[in-house]
């Protein structure tokens, strides 16, 4: 009888208990905001002079629970669009060996100043729209670039539609760079040359408008049930719309 | 002036009774004691000596009386003083420790009796003696300080604290004086405070005097001890991984001194996981009376460093996944202060303090997480990298100085100013920002002036604290004020203020691996912080040694800031560009009891509280959950006394859950490499309503063993070395491990959420201390 009861005992323990295969207690009180199904883009712009580099990746938002070793959020059938009041342009699914599956135009050449439209549409997701103004491409007043005391210095002009700069100083070994973020105002330059192992022989800029830079900028986390605010630059759904331009200065 | 002075002085001395002031010391080691009754025989009338050891009975008519020195922990002292029409210096007055049984069952259990702090209306003080008493709480001033019915905690990996509501940014630490700026080891998740160093803690959750600024929330002034006048004493427990150790000796010149310090390291990750980590911290205090001014030098130094990195783990596995990660953090951090402070009696009646102290805190905190895989099935490189790293530094030279004045209508007077001259310094990088820096330097002004007025049973506080940060702001005021009427057995207390706060702390809670400490920021051209105390409380007796306390308060707070990781970009970090104004508020009810019933001692406590936030950007202005609102809490530290030479301890906490933020969908998040015109991806949750579930409840169980030897290797070791007592300690936490607490939920594809506990097994540990 005894030997019962410490059984039912032993038993009752544990059923009660959080065995470390168990998922564990669950939480409670979830306020549940439903989940909004939606494209998931990310597309660039690219104003560097040649026709075709633009991009779109074309995804859609998940479910954690749609999680599987198999999942795959890639859209390959979706219409994508982007237009000016005078033109429109059709971006295609492909595959290349740079970007994997992209949308893009081989044709498409944006121009600096000028506001592009976006439309996606696919089976059973909401329509999603943006819209991008290319920046000017930035510029550089050459009289000011100076090689001095392992350090290369120049200016960059006021250049009001760009947010951010990516500036790369290339050697024929290696190469260093710096972001900077702009508020449009004419800025100085310096980038430490100790560690580019060479003589700095060619120069890029890219200059990103405010979508592209505020989406590159946002923070993300990696801890589980942390918040954190999402950058979106489109309306009906998830993601980014910006735009890059891009410019290279060759040093003597 | 001087003259003028002296009349007033003189004519405000006719108007009253004469003032008895003195201190009162222990005779064997000259420590001032805190929390004797000082009364007059055959009244109630008195006063109890303060964290000084010092005390003034107020008012009293010419005549002679006896004055009966009392302490649980001494022997009744009486002594026959003549009053006539001026105030009276009684000097040092010496009290013979009492032959008690076991400190732990007489001295704590009757704190709340022994200390009559008239008018701390939201006071939570223990003796040190507990630290040592209770082995489960490590040794541990913070540990401690989360068994206050005040405190609420948000990550079991991190020591911050949360007090009634308000962010951990918001408490002010304080050891002699001096604040102490992120005063907690990571390593250990310890404050970095010796406890045998430790000879009072006081922490004070709101209502507090004016004679406190610049923080919002509570105050956790510690007081060191004062070192041994005649011998040397002090303790060393060695361990596996390091030692901690504390002397206190004479100093020649009739002063006295005490030294602390412990070292300690992991040597399991120094060795099996080669990464590097040690933490060290050192006390010091030198003190020493001229005439009627105590001199006291503190001084103190802090070090944290970690290296962890979980990839040098991968060369115990084969697999090749696990060549490509890295995970962890690199911590750097260090803690120092000193101080000189005086305490001069003037005359009987006034005294007067004189402060000046150098504090800084500087920490290079870097997390960082690394991922890359190839997905055969989409055809790319899954990249995930992700990293912050905050450099942030505060530099805090102080001076300050106060009156305290003895006056007519039993008034005491406190007039005082404090200066401060901060110096700010970050460097922050989150994700894929670069980093920007901020060097900034800023001084606050403050004036106080506090009196309180004692009439029969009730007792009445009023202060106003003038400050202005930045030489050109405009001054602001807050004022304070807070009553106490006693009924019987039973006080009624009430407390209400106004509380500004000019540093900011940055929450990085939900973007570093665990934030284990404060990056401060100035708010320079900003509405300071601020926070309005409404309280009341009742205290009482249920029994002859049984304490009852029942607080209900309310905190408004109308500017708070936090940092909006978006609004700006990178610059957000640069210094106030991502600072966005909220608000909140906070209420709750606790009820405390303490005492001791036969061999029983230790409190009991249980809070209700609720805590909210605004802020526009999230969740367009409508009011969330505060990320430390946890609104049960049931606490309790026990001690029973087995033996004269065992006590068996428990404590124990059941509370709620914490809020956290459980996503609705995921996407994949973009990175762009504007070099090749390509993009990487990783997958992100998508979370717009902050803190929108609740964990589930949190049980927390431990006990612990602490025996004094009377035999055996242990007790002829400390024979041999000529130590007075060896002591052997055993604590076993999480005695309930079979019940999850999680602190994290992971996603398993086809299996579910997993929910990750800290600590899946009992955690038994076993110590040897001896004390000399």
């Amino acid at each position: 009888m005894l030997n019962r009861k410490i059984i039912l005992l032993v038993m009752l323990i544990i059923i009660s208990c959080d065995l470390p295969q168990d998922p564990g207690p669950m939480p409670t009180e979830i306020i549940a905001q439903k989940f909004e199904p939606g494209h998931n883009v990310f597309g660039v712009l690219c104003n560097d002079g040649q026709p075709g580099t633009s991009f779109l990746h074309v995804e859609r938002a998940w479910e954690t629970e749609e999680l599987t070793e198999e999942f795959d959020a890639f859209i390959r059938n979706a219409t994508v669009t982007i237009f000016i009041d005078s033109a429109e342009w059709d971006f295609t699914y492909m595959i290349d060996t740079v970007h994997n599956e992209i949308y893009t135009n081989p044709g498409f050449l944006p121009l600096s100043g000028t506001e592009y439209g976006l439309i996606i549409e696919s089976p059973e997701l909401p329509t999603l729209t943006g819209t991008v103004v290319i920046p000017e491409k930035p510029a550089v007043d050459s009289s000011s670039i100076k090689i001095e005391n392992n350090y290369i210095k120049f200016s960059l002009a006021a250049a009001g539609s760009i947010r951010m700069y990516d500036i790369y100083v290339f050697s024929e070994l290696d190469v260093i760079d710096q972001r900077l973020i702009s508020n449009g105002d004419a800025m100085e330059v310096k980038m430490d040359l100790s560690e580019l192992g060479g003589v700095p022989n060619l120069i890029f800029i890219y200059g990103y408008e405010s979508n592209l830079a505020a989406y590159q900028t946002s923070p993300s986390t990696i801890k589980p049930q942390t918040y954190h605010e999402t950058v979106i630059t489109v309306d009906g759904g998830y993601g980014c719309f910006g735009a890059v331009s891009v410019i290279s200065i060759a040093l003597d | 002036m001087r003259i003028w002075l002296v009349i007033g002085l003189s004519l405000m001395g006719l108007l009253r009774g004469a003032n008895l002031s003195g201190y009162v010391a222990d005779r064997e080691t000259g420590e001032t004691i805190i929390g004797v009754n000082v009364i007059i025989d055959g009244s109630n009338y008195g006063a109890s000596t303060d964290r000084n050891g010092f005390f003034t009975v107020t008012g009293i008519s010419v005549g002679e009386y006896t004055l009966r020195f009392s302490h649980i922990a001494y022997q009744l002292v009486s002594q026959k003083v003549n009053v006539g029409r001026s105030d009276k210096f009684l000097g040092t007055v010496l009290l013979d420790q009492a032959a008690i049984q076991g400190e732990s069952i007489t001295v704590t259990a009757n704190r709340g009796k022994i200390i009559k702090r008239d008018m701390d209306i939201s006071g939570f003080e223990v003796d040190p003696v507990v630290l040592r008493e209770v082995p489960t709480l490590g040794r541990d001033v913070f540990r401690l300080v989360q068994y206050s019915p005040s405190t609420t905690i948000s990550d079991p990996m991190s020591p911050l604290y949360y007090v009634r509501g308000s962010d951990p940014g918001e408490n002010l630490v304080q050891l002699d004086g001096m604040t102490i700026y992120n005063p907690q080891h990571m390593l250990s998740l310890q404050a970095i405070f010796n406890p045998y160093a430790i000879k009072s803690i006081e922490m004070l959750v709101g209502g507090y005097d004016a004679e406190f600024g610049g923080r919002n929330s509570s105050i956790l002034y510690i007081s060191s001890r004062e070192g041994h006048q005649d011998e040397v004493k002090g303790e060393f427990k060695p361990s596996t991984s390091g030692f901690k150790g504390a002397i206190e000796f004479p100093v020649s010149g009739g002063g006295t001194a005490m030294l602390s310090g412990r070292v300690l390291t992991s040597l399991v990750n120094r060795v099996l996981m080669n990464m590097p980590n040690y933490m060290g911290d050192f006390n010091g205090a030198w003190q020493k009376t001229i005439g009627k001014t105590k001199v006291r030098v503190s001084t103190f130094y802090a070090r944290d460093y970690m290296d962890y990195d979980f990839h040098r783990f991968s060369i115990y596995f084969t697999q090749p996944y696990m060549k490509d990660y890295s995970f962890g953090f690199l911590s750097d951090a260090t803690n120092l202060a000193l101080g000189v402070k005086t305490r001069s009696i003037l005359i009987p009646s006034l005294v007067a303090e004189t402060h000046c102290y150098f504090s800084r805190f500087s920490v290079d905190n870097k997390n960082f997480f690394s991922f890359s895989a190839y997905d055969s099935i989409n055809n790319v490189d899954v990249v995930l990298k992700y990293t912050t790293r905050i450099i942030n530094r505060i530099s805090d030279f102080t001076t300050k100085a106060n009156l305290t004045y003895f006056t007519v209508f039993n008034q005491t007077l406190k007039l005082g100013v404090e200066n401060n001259q901060y110096n700010f310094y970050n460097d922050t990088g989150i994700f894929s920002n670069q980093s920007s820096i901020t060097d900034l330097s800023s001084a606050l002004l403050s004036f106080y002036l506090q009196d309180k007025i004692a009439l029969g049973a009730l007792l009445l506080k009023f202060g106003i604290r003038q400050a202005r940060f930045q030489s050109a702001s405009k001054w602001r005021s807050e004022p304070r004020a807070s009553f106490a009427l006693k009924l019987g057995n039973t006080t009624i207390k009430g407390a209400w203020g106004r509380y500004h706060q000019y540093i900011a702390t940055m929450n990085t809670q939900d973007v570093e691996i665990s934030q284990y400490l404060d990056y401060y920021y100035p708010l320079i051209d900003k509405v300071p912080l601020t926070s309005l105390h409404y309280i009341l409380s009742m205290e009482g007796k249920f029994i002859r040694q049984l304490n009852y306390s029942l607080s209900a308060y309310f905190k408004e707070l109308p500017v708070l800031y936090r940092f909006d990781y978006n609004s700006s970009s990178a610059s957000i970090f640069a210094y106030n560009a991502g600072l966005e104004q909220g608000s909140g508020e906070a209420y709750g009810a606790e009820f405390l009891v303490r005492g001791n019933w036969k061999r029983l001692s230790g409190w009991t406590s249980y809070s209700w509280s609720r805590s909210t936030r605004n802020y526009p950007s999230i969740q367009a202005g409508k009011s969330f959950l505060f990320d430390g609102d946890q609104t049960h809490n049931l606490k309790a530290v026990l001690l029973f006394k087995l033996t004269d030479d065992i006590t068996a301890s428990t404590t124990i906490k059941i509370t709620s859950g914490f809020p956290r933020t459980w996503e609705t969908g995921n996407f994949n998040h973009y990175t762009y490499d504007p070099l090749a015109n390509s993009v990487g991806v990783f997958p992100e949750p998508y979370t717009p309503d902050k803190n929108n579930v609740r964990y589930p409840a949190r049980v927390a169980w431990d006990i612990g063993w602490k025996k004094k030897l009377r035999g055996g290797f242990g007790y002829y070791l400390a024979e041999y070395i000529g130590s007075d007592e060896a002591y052997f300690t055993l604590s076993i936490q999480n005695l309930l491990f079979l019940r999850r607490n999680p602190y994290m939920y992971v996603y398993i594809p086809e299996y579910g959420h997993y929910g990750f506990d800290i600590a899946y097994f009992p955690m038994v540990s076993a110590g040897y201390s001896i004390k000399f």
